[in-house]
């Protein structure tokens, strides 16, 4: 079968089980020490956006030209990073590619956790988060619908199914594993709680069909999905009439800037994990490669859509968006400009060499350089489009206050708050598709 | 224990109704009450308005007081007085603000032990009594006319001393010199209403000389564009409003107005030698004897055409004023002044003698000095401050204060706390003028009444009626019981009304107008002008000072208004901010750029400003303006009192202060950032601020502008590109929108369509509209950090243009407020519709339905939406004048004009309750209402007879940003039409 892995042959089953489910056992230090940073930004963060909600929006560096700033980049970046999971998920596995198996589970998990994540700041950003909820299409006796012409309402309808749809693909495909994890457990709280997760789970024949069916159906229901979210997100912007927004380019910009900040967000995160948790010949070199070489295709997408920008800019002859590119280039945030074209479409060049893109401490760096691009081609696009559109007279500065950066480490602690604690919780590399992808021979082995 | 259904309701209840009680007691109720019985002429929910007089300044411009449920909150021009027509000037509308200010005197107090504390009435004004028994006392009040003056003089002459009206703007030179030359001690009027050619030396007549708000409505009628019938050349050392304004400006140093009029008296001399009289060739050799030296920085060329523009003209008049330029040879440049109007035939014509003008009775700087003096230094005298802040406005102020605080024989009577009522010995809180009974002629014939329109605030008494309460405590009879006696009394001795209701009539006009004197050519008798000092030109070292009067700031008075100092000036578009204006070659050479600190050295003191860089002012020069040092302003706000720089020294002809005093040192000494509301002024070819020349305006030639620029047809009206054929001004103009150009269904406006046409060739930039506007709508003050973030509040702003036309560092204004446009960005975006469309085609905002998203304000392309940031305080008393027409916007909510929407419910609930359509102007928002020049017009676009609609189909007419975005905004502009280049600019 094509889903075989070719690296896997030296593992038994039992093995993988062991191998896996060991990243459950007992923390070390370290795992603790990090757990605690983490919690202690979160901290950082609610203290800060309390000092937001009993102020008001004016402690964050917003003003009249720049009403989106800190809070809308982060919600962009976090959304963009919750592409890949889906991608490798639910795209990988329709076209079954063998690399999947080993990662598509902290890739998802890291999918839910950054969309719960992004979600977060659009409450976060509003004035009156007391009445959010007004955007919500509900029925009530005022006959009061949102406005289904805004691209905030169908910003919210994208993100809240897209978070549905990952969120129980996720779950669909951790019921094999939280069985073995069930089975392995001792009697107790945490056994009951794997048992009523696993939904009775036996791993029959029948149960299996009926499982490979519902994966394929949600698999295919995640896929439009993926392409669909960021390109909603992205006419946020597109939707508007501002110069260096309004621009047709805008979807599959924002759709190939996502899968690349989410597969870095990804490798980011695997790299440690798999060292951490010593299940590097599970999580190999070969799977982090086909990852950079993926990585690489959509750094082009992106680098590509920089270039064309600039140059349907030029072409229109159009003064207003002529002026705003080159202010990009040379005003006050040319530094984030220029740092986002290094990192997103010059630094990924570098994994056409072969011997860069299988150096893990590479892959790591250059990881973790794109997922900084990213979020400076977020800052780049929202934040100086605003600072210099129709009205010369009307320009302002946007800077980020101490209160912006607070509720940003937030955001990134509970991010990685909730990834290390589902680590510990749950398999986070599928131990039945680990399984499913080795080769025939070791099948029928007895454990 | 066993509960059935009942008794478990019943628990419930107790339970509930308990918790319910409990948690009523943190917030303690309150509760509106109507009135029991209502006083006459106050309904609830509806306005009653109280015809009063503007004493923010001494035009004294009619006022119309609105009140609500007994509350002053909107002042409106008066619109029977002659004088403003309805109009009002930026700080006449923040008037309001003074008698809500919190710095309100409370309770009398007398000093004890060195420290003022409260006392009773009683105390305060047996202390006072006590201080004048024993010695001789000056009464200086503000400029005072009537029955009021009349009370004051009778007070003063009961205390042994003189009364004295002090204004530091007192045009003593112009009053001395008609003393020297027709023997009469008046201050000329000076109107625009007839006049073609106006040369202007240094009087800022658009801004703060004498009465600008007439001045600029009389220039707005006579330089309208259809019409033109006026041209304004300005001379003077800097560009305010009126010299941006001018068709042809050039920089002049102050000490240069001298010998350009002598050069202009001589050049109108060679023409008239033969037609002059024995006394006036004698006049004019006094005169152009002591003139010697021809004047600097203007070409001969220049002066030439100004004098063929002058001598040509039907109705030439010659203004020279301001603090500016009243140097020490300030009366002899009043007389060359006064002689050349005199030679050019413009007495009777644009100057008046005999009227009898207000300023008249402005008392010599001189005078007002030495009685602050005489009462710190001499023990029999002592001095009573009437609202009027003398130490805050004299040079040597501080030293004074601090003599006449060891004396202890300085009795104020004030409304509002200042440096004059820190220094006293007993403050006695006097009635705010909007709380008053006065009188004020401000001509001959025109008397406003002024009337109280609320209770009294505080504990205070009118002023008069303390004067009389004291003279009475000294055993002086008084001849009429109160202060209202004598206004009533003055009243019928000017107007002679002998109508039943007479009196009640003229004050529910606020005005009695008898038909004034007409002043005949009053004769020439030069017979003291020997006395006369030589032209005088600045010498020495440094940088030469011009303390500068403002639009908003006035005297400086100004600063005690928030909305005048959050309303941005249109020239520096700073708010909370004065800064030091320096010559562009001047930042050169020292190397300093906007928002700098520099230090100011003079031999009288050494302050520090913030710099900023000023277009067009006269080379070697630095503008500080009056209003540094204010009291109720915030620490932040670094701004030195011009007058701290100057010493106290009087021109010994006419006592006025010499102003132009000479030169001062000056060093950088720290970085800063000014606290502008501006962008860039550039408009980088964005086709946002448009003009036109005099000559294409003539011809016909009106511009047309894509993405790319304008274009100007060729000679026989066609357009070289097609597209430009194929769009009609009509649709330019009129409400009509190009469907093919919409994807959705367009917005129908079936009955009434409100737009407003923005007269950009009569925008002077005063801001009235600006601070109307904070007025009428509650807009909260944000202060200067919040400017500094970007987040003022203002509904409206008026933007400074440079475009390529502009000249001699002139700018373009553009007034910006929500453009309501047919198909608004802001209404598609908004993800709750509390940015929606009306029927009648506004842009409504649903503050309670607004969940603070801010994508209506990004997607604006003209940024005319503000938000709210914070929660901002309105603390007591001034919460008083909020609007409750208008809602309080919460934090976090969107904001921005309304048209305002609350007055255009009114009328239209009004009108259908009677039965009767809407009529046209009818409605008026609160800027268009106060515009004094009458760039703003409101109406209906549907209505085809509306005077908004028929201005909108201009040719001159084009709507910002539309030929771009296709928004069809309900705002049409009217290009500027500018005077064809002067030979010699550039």
């Amino acid at each position: 079968m094509s889903t075989h892995h070719p690296q896997l042959g030296a593992l038994s089953y039992g093995q993988v089980d062991h191998d896996i489910l060991a990243t459950l056992g007992r923390p070390s230090r370290a795992y603790l020490a990090i757990l605690v940073f983490c919690f202690g930004l979160v901290c950082i963060g609610a203290v800060s956006y309390y000092h937001l909600l009993t102020k008001g929006m004016g402690v964050t560096g917003l003003n009249n030209p720049v009403g989106w700033g800190s809070f809308i980049t982060n919600f962009v970046f976090w959304v963009g990073i919750g592409h890949a999971g889906t991608l490798i998920s639910a795209i990988l596995f329709l076209l079954r590619v063998p690399w999947r198996t080993a990662i598509f589970r902290a890739a998802e998990a890291a999918t839910v956790f950054a969309v719960c994540t992004a979600g977060l700041y659009p409450l976060i950003h509003v004035g009156r988060v007391w009445v959010a909820y007004y955007m919500i299409p509900f029925p009530t006796g005022r006959e009061l619908w949102p406005n289904f012409r805004s691209p905030l309402v169908w910003d919210l309808i994208a993100i809240s199914t897209y978070l549905t749809v990952s969120a129980v693909f996720f779950y669909v495909g951790l019921i094999p594993d939280i069985a073995a994890a069930r089975d392995r457990a001792k009697p107790g709280p945490r056994q009951f709680i794997l048992k009523l997760l696993s939904l009775g789970w036996l791993g029959s024949i029948r149960q299996w069909k009926h499982y490979m069916g519902a994966y394929v159906l949600f698999a295919a229901l995640a896929t439009p999905l993926v392409i669909s979210v960021h390109s909603v997100v992205s006419w946020d912007f597109a939707m508007s009439v501002i110069p260096g927004w309004h621009t047709t380019i805008f979807a599959p910009y924002f759709v190939a800037g996502a899968i690349l900040s989410g597969l870095a967000m990804v490798m980011t995160i695997l790299i440690p994990l798999r060292r951490v948790f010593k299940v590097e010949h599970i999580i190999r070199p070969y799977h982090l490669e086909s990852m950079a070489k993926l990585l690489l295709v959509t750094s082009l997408i992106v680098g590509y859509a920089y270039f064309i920008e600039i140059f349907i800019a030029w072409y229109s002859g159009n003064p207003f968006e002529i002026a705003i590119f080159k202010y990009r280039a040379t005003g006050e945030y040319a530094a984030i400009f220029w740092l986002m074209v290094i990192c997103n479409a010059v630094v990924p060049l570098l994994f056409f060499k072969k011997s860069i893109r299988t150096n893990i401490l590479a892959l790591f760096i250059i990881s973790i350089v794109v997922n900084f691009g990213m979020w400076f081609e977020r800052y780049n696009i929202i934040v100086s489009s605003l600072a210099h559109d129709f009205f010369p007279t009307a320009w302002g500065i946007y800077e980020m206050t101490p209160v912006e950066w607070g509720i940003m480490l937030g955001a990134f602690g509970l991010f990685f708050l909730l990834f290390l604690t589902f680590v510990r919780i749950l398999p986070s590399i599928s131990i039945a598709e680990v399984k499913e992808s080795m080769p025939h021979p070791l099948r029928g082995r007895k454990r | 224990m066993r509960v059935d259904r009942r008794d478990f309701l019943k628990s419930l209840g107790i339970v509930g109704g308990a918790l319910v009680v409990g948690c009523n007691t943190s917030a303690p109720e309150e509760k509106l009450h109507a009135y029991l019985s209502a006083p006459k002429a106050v309904v609830p929910g509806v306005a009653a308005t109280y015809a009063t007089v503007c004493r923010a300044c001494p035009a004294g411009c009619g006022l119309w007081v609105k009140t609500r449920e007994g509350k002053p909150i909107k002042l409106e021009g008066n619109p029977d007085h002659p004088l403003n027509q309805g109009k009002l000037c930026a700080r006449g509308q923040a008037f309001v603000q003074s008698l809500y200010s919190p710095r309100r005197v409370q309770t009398p107090m007398v000093r004890v032990a060195g420290e003022l504390r409260p006392a009773s009435w009683n105390q305060a004004l047996e202390r006072a009594a006590e201080i004048l028994g024993e010695t001789r006392c000056a009464v200086v009040s503000g400029l005072e006319q009537g029955g009021y003056a009349r009370l004051l003089q009778d007070a003063a002459a009961h205390l042994g001393g003189p009364h004295l009206c002090f204004e530091p703007l007192a045009p003593r030179p112009l009053a001395a010199a008609c003393r020297l030359l027709f023997d009469r001690d008046e201050v000329p009027v000076f109107s625009l209403a007839q006049a073609d050619q106006v040369l202007s030396l240094g009087a800022d007549f658009l801004d703060t000389w004498l009465s600008p708000l007439q001045h600029a409505r009389e220039w707005a009628e006579g330089h309208q564009a259809e019409q033109r019938a006026l041209f304004v050349t300005y001379l003077g050392p800097r560009r305010h409003l009126t010299a941006n304004m001018a068709d042809d400006f050039h920089p002049l140093a102050a000490d240069q107005c001298g010998p350009v009029l002598a050069a202009l008296l001589r050049a109108v001399v060679a023409r008239q030698k033969p037609t002059l009289t024995a006394a006036l060739q004698e006049a004019l050799t006094q005169i152009l004897d002591k003139a010697p030296a021809p004047p600097r920085g203007l070409s001969d060329a220049r002066l030439e055409q100004i004098t063929d523009r002058l001598l040509s003209a039907r109705a030439p008049l010659v203004m020279w004023g301001g603090p500016e330029v009243y140097g020490r040879d300030a009366t002899t440049v009043a007389t060359m002044v006064l002689l050349l109007n005199h030679l050019l035939g413009a007495f009777d014509k644009t100057v008046f003698l005999g009227r009898g003008h207000a300023w008249s009775k402005a008392a010599a700087h001189a005078t007002v000095y030495s009685a602050l003096h005489q009462a710190a230094h001499e023990p029999q005298q002592a001095v009573l401050l009437l609202g009027t802040d003398p130490l805050f406005s004299l040079p040597g102020g501080a030293a004074l204060g601090a003599a006449l605080q060891k004396a202890g024989r300085c009795i104020a009577l004030a409304w509002e706390h200042n440096h004059s009522t820190a220094v006293a010995e007993v403050v006695l809180p006097a009635h705010h003028p909007l709380e008053s009974w006065g009188d004020y002629e401000v001509e001959r014939g025109l008397v406003g009444l002024l009337q109280p329109v609320r209770v009294p605030l505080y504990d205070s008494r009118h002023p008069g009626d303390i004067l009389l309460d004291l003279t009475t405590r000294l055993g002086h009879p008084r001849r009429l019981p109160s202060s209202k006696d004598y206004v009533i009394e003055a009243w019928q001795h000017r107007c002679n009304d002998l109508a039943p209701n007479a009196w009640e009539d003229a004050l529910s006009a606020g005005l009695c107008h008898v038909p004034a004197p007409t002043s005949t050519i009053v004769p020439l008798k030069p017979n003291r002008l020997h006395l006369l000092p030589p032209l005088y030109a600045a010498s020495g070292q440094g940088v030469d000072l011009l303390v500068a009067a403002t639009t908003l700031l006035y005297d400086g008075r100004g600063a005690g208004a928030e909305w005048l100092m959050e309303t941005p000036d249109s020239l520096t578009q700073c708010a909370w901010e004065i800064p030091a204006e320096l010559s562009q070659d001047l930042a050169l050479t020292l190397n300093v750029s906007d928002g700098d600190v520099v230090t100011l050295t003079s031999p009288h003191a050494e302050v520090q400003g913030r710099v900023l860089v000023a277009r067009g002012a006269c080379p070697n020069t630095l503008a500080l303006r009056l209003g540094g040092e204010h009291p109720a302003l915030p620490e932040e706000v670094l701004a030195p009192n011009p007058m701290r720089l100057i010493g106290p020294v009087f021109d010994p002809l006419s006592g006025a202060l010499v102003w132009v005093q000479g030169r001062i040192g000056m060093a950088r000494s720290a970085k800063s950032t000014l606290a502008s509301v501006m962008g860039s002024p550039h408009s980088e070819g964005r086709n946002l601020c448009l003009s036109m020349s005099a000559s294409d305006f003539a011809k016909g030639r009106f511009p047309r502008m894509d993405m790319h620029g304008e274009v100007l047809p060729d000679a026989a009206g066609n357009y070289p590109d097609k597209r430009y054929a194929q769009m009609p001004v009509e649709e330019i103009a009129l409400e009509g929108q190009r469907p093919a150009n919409n994807m959705t269904p367009l917005t129908e406006h079936p009955e009434q369509r409100w737009g407003m046409v923005v007269d950009l060739d009569r925008c002077i930039g005063c801001a009235a509209c600006v601070t109307a506007c904070y007025a009428e709508n509650n807009i909260p003050v944000v202060g200067r950090a919040e400017v500094l973030r970007g987040r003022e509040l203002s509904w409206m702003r008026i933007e400074q243009h440079i475009t390529a036309d502009v000249r001699q560092g002139q700018v373009r204004f553009l007034p910006i407020m929500c453009q309501q446009c047919g198909q608004a960005p802001c209404e598609t975006v908004c993800p709750v519709f509390a940015a929606y469309h009306t029927p009648d085609g506004l842009n409504a905002q649903v503050y309670n339905r607004c969940v603070g998203t801010r994508y209506c304000s990004n997607n604006c392309p003209y940024k005319v939406r503000r938000f709210n940031w914070f929660d901002y305080p309105r603390p007591e008393p001034g919460n008083q004048q909020l609007n409750p027409d208008v809602t309080v916007r919460p934090r976090g909510v969107m904001e921005k004009c309304t048209f305002c929407v609350h007055r255009i419910r009114e009328a239209r609930n009004r009108a259908a309750f009677e039965g009767r359509p809407l009529r046209d102007g009818e409605i008026q928002p609160a800027c268009v209402q106060t515009c004094p020049t009458g760039a703003l017009r409101f109406g209906n676009f549907k209505d085809l007879d509306a005077e908004a609609t028929q201005w909108s189909q201009n040719p001159r007419g084009y709507r910002v940003l539309d030929y771009l975005l296709n928004t069809r905004p309900g705002v049409v502009y009217l290009r500027k039409v500018y005077a064809d280049s002067q030979e010699g600019q550039g």
